[in-house]
C-alpha cells in the first residue's frame, strides 16, 4: 500500500470532519459512563476497604471477623469475571427475573461493581501498609477509631493507592467500549458504525485520537497528584 | 505538536499493517484469500467440529476453483476491521455479504451483484397480532447491527414511521434483546434473520422490507483482479453453481432473473463508481 493510500484510508481529513459530530456524541456517552462508574466505584470501594480492615482486626470476636468473608467474595468474584459477562448477565439475563435496567445504567452498574472491587483491594493494601505502631499511637493520643482512620491512616494510604488507582481508572474507561454489546452507543461503537457506512477506517483513528485526548490529562493529573502527595 | 502526533500515529499504523512489499497481491499458486466475518449464520460460521461453513465459504471455494487457484483460504476478520484488512492487502477481496452502496463504492470496486436481498423485521411472537405493517412500528424500539444496511434503512425511515433505533454489535444480539422483551423488534438482512428466527419460537419474522439491496464482492479500488473475479462469478452464475449454493443454504432455489442468475453488462455495478463498460465474452 502506497503512502497516499494510507493517508486516504486512515487519515482522511474529509471523513474525519464528516464523522466528528457522531464520534463526539459517542465520546460524551463514554465519558459519562466512565465518570459515574469511577467516582461511585471509588467511594464504594473505599467504604468496603475500611469496613473490611475494621472487621478483620484480630482484637474482634470471631463472628465480627466473619463479616470479612462476604466482602472478600464480592471482591474476588468481580475481579475474576470478565466485565463483558457481567454486562451480558445484567442486561440480557435479569429481564427473566423481571428486572429491566436501562442500558446506560446496566453499564454504569457493571463498571461500578468492577471499579469498587479493584478499588477495595487497592485501598486495603494502602491501609495495611501503614505501620500498626501509628494506629496505636493515634489511639493513645485519644483519637477515636474513625478519627484515627481519617487523619492518620487514610492520608498515607491514599498516597500508596493513587498510582494503581489511576491505571485501574484508565483500564475501566477503556472497558466502557464493551458496553456496545448491550447497545450503548459509545465512542468506539460510533467509530465502527461510521467506518462501516463509508468503508473507510479513518473514524477508528479519530476514535484513538479522542481517547488520547481524554487519557492524556488523566495521566498528567495522576502524576501531579503523586508528586504532591509525596511531599 | 499536532503534526508530531499525526506522524507518530501514521508510523504506528504503518508498522501495524506491516505493509506488504511484494507486488503480486494475487499469487496464482496460492489459495485465494477471502475475508469473512465468521459467526454470521448462514453466511459464514464455524461448525461444531470447528470447520468454516456457510454460503460465503462455499462461494469463496467455488470462485477459487473457477480462477484456477488451489482452494480458498477463509480469513476471519471482524466486521469493523474488514475494510481495513482489504485495503492493507491482508485479503484479496471480501466474500462476507456486503451490501452495495454508493458511499462504499467510492472506496472500493464492487463486482456485479450476486444476490438480491431485503430487510426483515422480526418481533416477539406474542406481538404477532399487534405489529403487522410498518405503520404499526410507531413509538416502537427496533434493534439493529451498527453500520449494517438495516441501520441505514432505519435512519432513512425513522421520521416517516416514528420508531426508535437501538444499536447492537451483531444482529443476533439485537434479536436476543427482542427475545427477552427488552425491545420491540429487530431488523437485519432477510436471509440471515429468516435463518436466525427459524428455530426460535419466541421470535417471528413479521415484516419484509423490499429495499432493492444487492450483495457484491468488494475489491480494492482500481485492482485489475476485480474483473477476473467478476468473470469467475459470471461463470458460476451461468453453470448453475451459484444457484446450487444458494439453494443449499437458503432452502429455496434462486429466482430466475434475480442477481444470483443474471449476468450484468460490463464490470462492476452500473451507475456507481468503479463501473467499466467493457465488452467481454461469455464462456
Amino acid at each position: 500500500m502506497e503512502i497516499h493510500n494510507l493517508i486516504h484510508y486512515f487519515f482522511n481529513g474529509r471523513v474525519f470532519l464528516d464523522t466528528l459530530p457522531q464520534l463526539a456524541h459517542g465520546l460524551w456517552i463514554t465519558v459519562q459512563i466512565a465518570f459515574l462508574s469511577v467516582s461511585i466505584g471509588f467511594v464504594w470501594g473505599l467504604i468496603l476497604a475500611v469496613i473490611r480492615v475494621t472487621v478483620k482486626r484480630p482484637t474482634n470476636a470471631w463472628p465480627t471477623r466473619l463479616l470479612n468473608l462476604p466482602i472478600a467474595l464480592y471482591v474476588d468474584v468481580l475481579r475474576s469475571i470478565p466485565p463483558l459477562i457481567t454486562l451480558v448477565v445484567i442486561y440480557y439475563a435479569l429481564p427473566y427475573l423481571g428486572i429491566y435496567l436501562p442500558r446506560f445504567w446496566s453499564a454504569v452498574l457493571t463498571f461500578v461493581a468492577v471499579m469498587s472491587a479493584f478499588a477495595e483491594e487497592i485501598f486495603r493494601a494502602g491501609i495495611e501498609s501503614i505501620d500498626l505502631g501509628q494506629v496505636e499511637a493515634g489511639r493513645s493520643l485519644g483519637l477515636s477509631y474513625l478519627q484515627m482512620m481519617r487523619y492518620v491512616v487514610l492520608p498515607q494510604g491514599f498516597r500508596v493507592a493513587i498510582p494503581p488507582l489511576t491505571s485501574r481508572m484508565i483500564a475501566i474507561t477503556k472497558d466502557v467500549s464493551l458496553a456496545s454489546v448491550i447497545g450503548v452507543a459509545d465512542l468506539l461503537k460510533e467509530a465502527r458504525a461510521a467506518q462501516a457506512f463509508l468503508a473507510n477506517p479513518t473514524p477508528l483513528i479519530s476514535a484513538a485520537l479522542l481517547f488520547t485526548l481524554v487519557f492524556l490529562p488523566l495521566v498528567r493529573i495522576s502524576m501531579y497528584l503523586e508528586r504532591r502527595l509525596a511531599q | 505538536m499536532k503534526r508530531v502526533i499525526v506522524v507518530m500515529m501514521m508510523v504506528a499504523v504503518a508498522s501495524l499493517l506491516a505493509l506488504p512489499a511484494f507486488a503480486d497481491d494475487h499469487p496464482s499458486d496460492q489459495p485465494l484469500r477471502a475475508a469473512v466475518d465468521m459467526g454470521f449464520v448462514p453466511f459464514g460460521f464455524l461448525t461444531e467440529t470447528g470447520e468454516a461453513a456457510g454460503f460465503a465459504v462455499d462461494l469463496a471455494n467455488a470462485l477459487a476453483e473457477e480462477l484456477g487457484r488451489p482452494g480458498a483460504e477463509i480469513v476471519d476478520v471482524n466486521w469493523s476491521g474488514i475494510f481495513a484488512a482489504l485495503f492493507a492487502s491482508k485479503v484479496e477481496f471480501i466474500v462476507a455479504p456486503t451490501n452495495i452502496t454508493e458511499a462504499r463504492a467510492k472506496e472500493m470496486d464492487f463486482t456485479e451483484p450476486y444476490m438480491d436481498t431485503a430487510e426483515l423485521i422480526a418481533i416477539n411472537a406474542k406481538d404477532r397480532d399487534k405489529i403487522k405493517t410498518l405503520d404499526d412500528l410507531e413509538g416502537k424500539v427496533i434493534g439493529v447491527n451498527t453500520g449494517s444496511s438495516g441501520h441505514t434503512w432505519l435512519m432513512e425511515n425513522q421520521e416517516r414511521y416514528g420508531f426508535k433505533i437501538d444499536q447492537y454489535d451483531r444482529m443476533p444480539d439485537a434479536m436476543m434483546a427482542v427475545q427477552v422483551g427488552r425491545i420491540d423488534a429487530g431488523i437485519g438482512d432477510l436471509e440471515a434473520v429468516a435463518y436466525y428466527v427459524k428455530d426460535k419460537p419466541e421470535l417471528f419474522g413479521a415484516i419484509a422490507v423490499p429495499t432493492g439491496q444487492q450483495y457484491g464482492l468488494p475489491c480494492r479500488k482500481a485492482d485489475p483482479f476485480r474483473n477476473e473475479l467478476e468473470q469467475a462469478l459470471e461463470n458460476l452464475k451461468l453453470n448453475g453453481t451459484l444457484a446450487e449454493v444458494h439453494e443449499k443454504w437458503f432452502g429455496r432455489p434462486a429466482e430466475l432473473g434475480s442477481a444470483a442468475t443474471l449476468v450484468y453488462i460490463g464490470y462492476g455495478v452500473f451507475g456507481l463508481p468503479g463501473f467499466e463498460l467493457t465488452y467481454h465474452e461469455l464462456p
